[in-house]
């Protein structure tokens, strides 16, 4: 139907390589300068890394010694959450981290949680705490919605 | 010569190409592709402009929804999110003035397209991440099966601009081959 798709093509990589090479130029001076590479090569994590299964949260829970938090907003988490788990709003983490902090042992393992399609604010969350200091942290990539199906404890505010 | 084209297999043919121009003339997108055109342009072209100007402001944030796709290597995020608005406000730009305007339309097409696969693949993940596609600071805007479609509106109008061979903006190069509408 169309003319000539090699002459487009060229016009295409033509714009391609003009517009990459001012934009890394552009970058490279600008103030809020982002390193080509490396940032997300240097993270501790890779988020997937840090799932755990609904049966491992249920023996955590158990023995007692992890500190669950959950990522959901305030009401949501009044309506129902995981027994002993701390409301930290994913909206609110720096705000709210400084407060949470005091309440996690160096040794406890920190598990955090969301509703099941919210994972990657329940990961991203785990990630800032890695970047915070924690260690051992874990993400329950089910989350609420999964627990809260299997009929397991809940704990209402 | 009307009494002729009925005898003259060549006037009949002519007869029978003119009256098959006037139909396709009547067909909508013929007839008013010279408001169809320049309206997809600046449609596309605005959309495009519109998206890449909050990644340009905040390449960091944009560099994290790049990231929780969770397609592209780690070492192919920043230089993406540097690249990347820049394509799309310079396309955008020239697309609105008819400059390079093939090869900017194929560049929206080609975008759009490794959006739309980007998108359904995680969606069948069941990934809903955040979107990323115009207004990077609010994390309630998920991607869901609404945005597909947003996505293949956009291809429909970029796949008829590549196509369509109006002509009427003065930065076109090749006028003299184009055919007259």
């Amino acid at each position: 139907m169309r003319r000539n798709f090699k002459s487009d093509l060229k016009e295409a990589l033509i714009i391609i390589t003009v517009v990459s090479f001012f934009a890394l130029l552009f970058n490279q001076f600008r103030l809020n300068q982002l390193p080509l590479a490396g940032e997300w090569l240097n993270k501790p994590h890779n988020a997937r890394l840090l799932k755990i299964s609904i049966d491992e949260v249920k023996k955590e829970l158990e023995e007692g010694k992890a500190f669950f938090l959950d990522i959901r907003s305030r009401i949501k988490y009044q309506e129902g959450h995981i027994p002993k788990s701390f409301n930290l709003p994913y909206d609110y983490f720096y705000e709210l981290l400084p407060a949470v902090k005091k309440q996690i042992l160096p040794t406890m393992r920190i598990i955090t949680y969301g509703e099941d399609n919210e994972y990657f604010f329940s990961a991203d969350s785990a990630v800032l705490l890695m970047d915070a200091g924690f260690k051992d942290v874990r993400v329950f990539f089910d989350g609420w919605s999964q627990w809260k199906k299997s009929g397991l404890p809940i704990e209402k505010d | 010569m009307d009494g002729l084209s009925g005898k003259n297999p060549v006037f009949r043919s002519k007869k029978i190409d003119c009256q098959f121009g006037d139909i396709m003339k009547k067909t909508f997108f013929l007839n008013n592709a010279r408001y169809l055109d320049p309206l997809c342009r600046w449609i596309l072209g605005s959309i495009f402009i519109y998206a890449s100007l909050d990644k340009l402001f905040h390449p960091a944030d944009f560099a994290q929804a790049v990231y929780s796709y969770q397609i592209l290597p780690d070492i192919f995020i920043n230089i993406f999110a540097i690249i990347l608005p820049w394509i799309e406000l310079t396309c955008g730009v020239l697309l609105i003035i008819g400059f390079f305007k093939k090869g900017s339309i194929l560049i929206i097409n080609l975008l759009l397209i490794t959006f739309l696969v980007a998108m359904t693949i995680n969606l069948f993940r069941g990934l809903e991440t955040g979107c990323g596609c115009f207004d990077l600071g609010n994390t309630s805007d998920r991607i869901n099966i609404s945005y597909l479609f947003r996505d293949l509106l956009l291809i429909g109008m970029g796949a008829y601009l590549y196509f369509s061979n109006v002509t009427s903006h003065r930065w076109r190069r090749d006028s003299s081959k184009a055919p007259s509408m």
